[in-house]
C-alpha cells in the first residue's frame, strides 16, 4: 500500500499519538530525575551535617550549632537547641577541637517524603590538658523528612 | 400575490457562463507536488517523533533497571556478607568452597588467602566461633551491572575459655558486580 493512500486523518492520528507517548515518557524522566537530584540534595545534607557536629572548635562551635539547627525540624530541632548552650560551654571550656572526615554514605531508604542515610566518619580529637589526640570512628543514621521545598533532618542516631 | 404565480421564479440561465470557478478543479500536476511534499515532512517529523520517544524510553528503563539492579545486591550482599564474616572451628574451611562462588576478581583471591592462611588456623587452634550481624546497610552508588554499599556490621567473637562474646562494631564498603546474571562480591573492605 502507497503511504500517499493512507488517510491524512490516520497520518495525524499516528503523529498524535507519538507526542501523546513522548509527553508521557518525558514526564516520567522528568520525575526520575528531579527524584535522584533530590535524593542527592538529602545525602550532602546528611554528609553536611555530620561534619559539622565533627569538625568544630571553641570559635566555630557557636555558627556550627546555628547552622546544625537550620537543617533540623520538629522535636529534633528542639533536641538540638535545647542542648546548645551545654555543648557549646563544654567545646570552650574543655577547648576541643575536633576535624572530622567522612568515611561513606549509603542510602538505607528513600521515598518522596523520607530519606534514610548511613554516614560513616572519623573524627580526631583534641582536649585542653591532654597530651595526644583521640581518634573515634562514627556510625550514623540520619534521618530527613522532605517539607516544603528542601528537607530537614528529623533524627540523627548512633547505630549501635 | 396570486395562485398562479410560481412560488419560485426561475431566472433565464445563459449556457455561456462557465458556472463555477475551474481553477480550484482543473490543474491536477499543481497539487500532487505539494501532498507529496507535505507526506514526506510527515513522514520525517514522525520518524524524528518515533527517536525521540525511543530515547525517553531507554532512559526510563535504565533508570527502573538501576534502582532494581540497587534493590537485587543489596538482597544477596547482606546475605552473604553475613556468612562471609561468620565462621565456627568446624565449618570455616567447609563452607569456603561455597563461599567462594559469591566472590569475583581479587577479592576471591584475597578471601581464599586470608582464610586458608590466617583465619582457619586460628578459628581451629583457639576454638574461635565469629557471628556477624548487619545491623544497618545503605547504597553509595548504583547502576545496572556494579552497586557499592556501606554496612554498618557487629561482629561478635568467641573464644574457648572466655564465656562472654566480644562485639565488635565495624563500617564496610562492599561492592558487587554483576557476572554473568549474579551479583557477585569485588570488594569487601573497612572503612
Amino acid at each position: 500500500m502507497r503511504l500517499t493512500r493512507i488517510p491524512l486523518a490516520v497520518r495525524a492520528l499516528v503523529v498524535l499519538a507519538l507526542l501523546g507517548a513522548i509527553a508521557w515518557q518525558g514526564v516520567e524522566a522528568s520525575a526520575d530525575r528531579r527524584d535522584d537530584d533530590r535524593l542527592q540534595e538529602a545525602v550532602a545534607m546528611a554528609r553536611a551535617q555530620v561534619l559539622d557536629i565533627t569538625t568544630l572548635d571553641s570559635d566555630s562551635v557557636g555558627a556550627k550549632l546555628k547552622a546544625m539547627a537550620a537543617r533540623t525540624s520538629g522535636d529534633f530541632q528542639d533536641q538540638v537547641t535545647s542542648i546548645a548552650a551545654t555543648f557549646i560551654e563544654i567545646v570552650r571550656e574543655k577547648k576541643v577541637v575536633a576535624t572530622g572526615r567522612i568515611d561513606g554514605v549509603g542510602v538505607a531508604s528513600s521515598s518522596d517524603r523520607d530519606v534514610s542515610v548511613l554516614v560513616a566518619s572519623t573524627a580526631v580529637v583534641t582536649e585542653s590538658g591532654k597530651a595526644t589526640s583521640t581518634t573515634r570512628s562514627y556510625r550514623i543514621k540520619v534521618s530527613l523528612v522532605r517539607a516544603k521545598d528542601s528537607w530537614k533532618i528529623n533524627g540523627m542516631e548512633f547505630v549501635q | 400575490m396570486t395562485s398562479h404565480e410560481p412560488m419560485i421564479k426561475s431566472e433565464p440561465i445563459d449556457l455561456d457562463e462557465e458556472p463555477f470557478e475551474t481553477a480550484s478543479i482543473e490543474p491536477a500536476a499543481p497539487v500532487a507536488a505539494p501532498t507529496r511534499r507535505g507526506l514526506l515532512v510527515m513522514l520525517v517529523v514522525a520518524l524524528l517523533l518515533a527517536v525521540a520517544l525511543v530515547a525517553l524510553v531507554v532512559i526510563n528503563q535504565r533508570h527502573d533497571a538501576e534502582a532494581d539492579a540497587s534493590a537485587a545486591a543489596s538482597e544477596v550482599v547482606t546475605a552473604h556478607v553475613t556468612q562471609l564474616l561468620s565462621y565456627t572451628p568446624a565449618t570455616v574451611v567447609s563452607d569456603l568452597d561455597t563461599e567462594k562462588e559469591w566472590l569475583t576478581g581479587g577479592f576471591l583471591d584475597e578471601y581464599t588467602a586470608l582464610v586458608t592462611d590466617t583465619v582457619a588456623a586460628a578459628a581451629v587452634n583457639d576454638k574461635v566461633t565469629v557471628k556477624a550481624s548487619i545491623v544497618a546497610h545503605g547504597v553509595q552508588a548504583a547502576s545496572t551491572v556494579r552497586v557499592e554499599m556501606l554496612l554498618f556490621i557487629n561482629v561478635s567473637t568467641t573464644r574457648a575459655g572466655s564465656a562472654k562474646p566480644e562485639t565488635q562494631g565495624s563500617r564496610v564498603r562492599v561492592v558487587a558486580e554483576k557476572v554473568d546474571g549474579d551479583w557477585l562480591i569485588s570488594t569487601l573492605a573497612p572503612v
